[in-house]
């Protein structure tokens, strides 16, 4: 006789949600340079991660698809376009409450988004989440492989622009 | 300071960056009821149409296409995003009917007040009529991967207006390979964009296209934001007098260094190159956080806190002015580099302002109606 598969529940929503938000915002603060396209791109992300809850919840790693989700929103040109556009009537009401970056912090991203979208993005995951490279292969659905290669390619690259830029010693 | 010690910096700092930032109530009240939509002699047998209502009026009746005939409701147009920084805005009642007229999917009716907004959606078997040349492009208004929104007319008691070719379509559109009967290719995104906002009848509605293939979510998407959008168009009644400020149609072209338009397709740039912002074309300018361009603004890399001071008077009431003396800040995109926010928001306060930017020496000055 056939045993059916034991009945998976997911993990309630509300704590996941409270506790990657900010996360979330601040990795796409990193990548965008936007305080507000970065709220307004985590919530979507989070609309839809509540929306497919049932399948989502299930995941091994609904962190990892979250950000998945948020990193792909923020890479739509069209997409960001439209975020800054509301964002922007949007901020009439409510401003952004990310708080502006120190100078020396400002130039670092500036610079981490000059680089090659995937390594930026691995170093983003890298820097603000501490994720291992298992995870960001996970999020960013490459081999570890790859992962390794991005950051290591990622950090001469930004280091050299950095130097260049004399922000930091060589 | 050495590289390992910056990246630390940096890394602590942006996330120390959103510790204010409230996390938002999420989807309080939004209920989607989802039905599967029989298409007669479609070549989608079985699509999963989502009809989006939320807090119906009237016993919550959900129109049913697959009845062949023909059903309605009231909708109390509450935001269907609840994150907290979205404020519900003032909309009249919507009727919403959906029928399914042999031969297509279906066809959806906004009613509200004297106006009524038709969206006809064809299955794929219409498809053949909005062709593209290549086919990594989507057709325009494509809903899902078996539907085409291929008729949306405007229509009030006078008569039926033909929504499409438009008066102000998303340049974005423009820039695919649109035809005159306003159907046309994107590239291959997955994206929803504005197609235009139209006026008649004393409201206005924003008319959205979609190219996705996300299936029936997006149609539900779709349909109910393009509903919603429905509302008053703004006048100046109650405010005689008061002469708002209008970019005109090209707008200021700032130089090379900045963006040639605004993001938002329906906004141009309004000032000189000494200092610019973003103004509605149609001057339905909604209270927003004060903005500022300049070409002689060096970035906030090099300028954190610019010396921008900003002034709101109100022209048609005896009221304190709002005044902002500086510095603002800044912040920075990918498509609209760096600009200046000053430290206030226009005045949401109903009547007649008149907000004045001065930057360096050269001010600018623009009037709009919050009514």
């Amino acid at each position: 006789m056939d045993v059916p598969a034991p009945l998976r529940i997911p993990e309630p929503f509300e704590p996941f949600y409270r506790s990657d938000y900010r996360r979330v915002v601040a990795l796409i603060h990193g990548l965008t340079g936007s305080g507000w396209v970065a709220e307004d791109i985590a919530q979507e992300a989070f609309l839809r991660a509540h929306r497919d809850w049932g399948s989502v919840g299930l995941l091994d790693s609904p962190a990892a698809w979250v950000r998945r989700v948020a990193i792909n929103l923020a890479t739509s040109r069209f997409r960001r376009m439209r975020t800054e556009a509301r964002a922007l009537v949007r901020l009439g009401r409510e401003a952004t409450a990310v708080t502006p970056l120190a100078a020396e912090s400002e130039m670092f991203w500036d610079e981490v988004r000059r680089l090659p979208r995937r390594q930026a993005q691995a170093l983003a995951l890298r820097y603000v989440d501490d994720l291992t490279t298992a995870e960001i292969a996970e999020v960013l659905s490459v081999a570890e492989g790859t992962v390794r290669a991005l950051l290591h390619q990622g950090r001469t690259r930004l280091e050299r622009q950095l130097v260049a830029k004399g922000l930091v010693t060589p | 300071m050495r590289f390992e010690e910056l990246e630390r910096q940096a890394a602590d700092d942006l996330r120390r960056s959103t510790s204010e930032v409230t996390v938002p109530r999420l989807l309080a009240g939004r209920r989607l009821a989802r039905r599967r939509l029989a298409v007669a002699g479609g070549a989608a047998a079985a699509i999963v149409a989502a009809i989006g209502i939320v807090a119906l009026a009237g016993g919550g009746a959900t129109p049913d296409p697959a009845a062949g005939g023909s059903s309605s409701t009231s909708i109390d147009p509450a935001p269907t995003t609840t994150s907290s920084n979205i404020a519900p805005t003032a909309q009249p009642s919507i009727v919403w009917s959906v029928e399914q007229p042999p031969g297509w999917l279906r066809t959806d009716r906004f009613a509200s007040g004297s106006i009524t907004v038709t969206m006809a959606t064809m299955n794929a078997e219409g498809r053949s009529a909005v062709e593209c040349s290549d086919p990594a492009r989507t057709p325009v208004a494509a809903v899902g991967a078996n539907d085409v929104v291929l008729s949306v007319t405007l229509a009030e008691e006078a008569g039926t207006l033909p929504v499409w070719p438009g008066a102000e379509l998303d340049p974005r559109l423009l820039e695919s390979e649109l035809e005159p009967d306003g159907s046309g290719c994107l590239g291959p995104v997955a994206e929803r964009i504005r197609v235009g906002t139209w006026a008649v009848g004393g409201q206005r509605i924003d008319l959205l296209a979609i190219t996705t293939e996300e299936g029936d979510t997006a149609l539900d998407d779709l349909l109910w934001e393009t509903a919603r959008s429905l509302r008053p168009e703004p006048t100046s009644a109650g405010t005689p007098g008061c002469v708002v400020t209008r970019p005109t149609a090209a707008g200021h072209t700032p130089p090379d260094t900045h963006p040639r338009l605004p993001v938002d397709p329906a906004s141009r740039w309004y000032g000189t190159d000494a200092l610019f912002t973003p103004l509605a074309l149609d001057a339905s300018h909604a209270p927003r956080k004060s903005v500022w361009w300049s070409t002689a603004f060096p970035g906030g890399g090099i300028e954190e806190r610019p010396p921008i001071s900003v002034v709101a008077r109100r022209l048609d009431a005896e009221v304190p002015p709002i005044t902002h003396r500086g510095p603002g800040t800044n912040a920075t995109t990918p498509e609209e580099g760096w600009f200046m926010l000053a430290g206030i928001f226009d005045p949401e306060e109903p009547g007649c302002w008149s907000v004045t930017a001065t930057y360096k020496g050269a001010s600018l000055n623009y009037v709009y109606v919050n009514d």
